[in-house]
């Protein structure tokens, strides 16, 4: 039985849908007791920023609360509630000399700060491994 | 004998370097590997054009196709109208049956 897999994830916020299948992945992992690993490298460091504020909508006329916009900061906070709901280990890095270039140092407690031998040994430790890079045509 | 699975998110009318992916896959079926391909986002625009035969080529020599069931939903596809070769799974059902049994090594595209 596989235990432990290890994500890569390198895009910025609220612009690929591999955002929201990385988010899919690891949810449906940590609910079967595997350990996740996360490196978020790249524009992906910004998915943790605690600055991210919810917005209304003024097209459609709706307050805050009636948009209900999901911030990848709160998606992220609720994997890490999921994960000590269901007693598995989510572990999220952020790179650090990504984090400095961007000014995404302010993100959530629950992340930590690291770098590429973090990653290689995320890679050692894990059953599988998986990259999800950003599309470079 | 390795295993291998194939990630494939892009449309292939799009990114025509899907086929090749489609094609690598098959090479290494050919070459006695075990190999998956996992369409998923817009990936699973292929059950639904002409690519559509590349995908049969590539399980023909031996590469087992599946697709993600809430990106084919997302898309308005339904698994009746996918071929008998293509198998819509979840991303729970992927992970128990492809990831936790195997160990592959996977494969982002």
């Amino acid at each position: 039985m596989n235990n432990s897999i290890t994500l890569c994830i390198m895009d910025p916020p609220y612009e690929s849908a591999n955002t929201t299948t990385a988010f899919r992945l690891i949810d449906a992992a940590l609910r079967q007791h595997i350990e996740v690993n996360v490196f978020a490298f790249e524009g992906a460091v910004a998915l943790t920023v605690k600055d991210q504020m919810p917005h209304p909508n003024p097209v459609h006329g709706t307050t805050v609360e009636e948009e209900k916009h999901p911030t990848t900061k709160d998606l992220v906070v609720s994997l890490f509630d999921l994960a000590e709901s269901m007693k598995a280990d989510l572990n999220w890095v952020n790179c650090g000399l990504c984090v400095d270039e961007r000014g995404t140092g302010n993100f959530i407690d629950a992340a930590r700060r690291g770098g590429p031998p973090d990653f290689l040994q995320m890679v050692q430790s894990s059953d599988t491994t998986l990259v999800v890079p950003t599309r470079r045509d | 004998m390795s295993q291998f699975c194939f990630m494939a998110s892009r449309d292939p009318v799009s990114s025509t370097d899907s086929l090749h992916l489609y094609r690598r896959a098959a090479d290494l079926a050919v070459a006695g590997e075990r190999v998956s391909l996992f369409l998923l986002q817009n990936g699973v625009l292929a059950t639904q054009s002409l690519n559509d035969k590349a995908l049969r080529q590539a399980y023909e020599k031996g590469v087992s196709i599946y697709a993600d069931k809430f990106s084919l939903r997302e898309r308005g596809i339904f698994a009746n109208e996918l071929d008998d070769f293509i198998e819509p799974l979840s991303i729970d059902e992927w992970l128990r049956r492809v990831i936790s049994e195997d160990h592959p090594k996977l494969i982002w595209h």
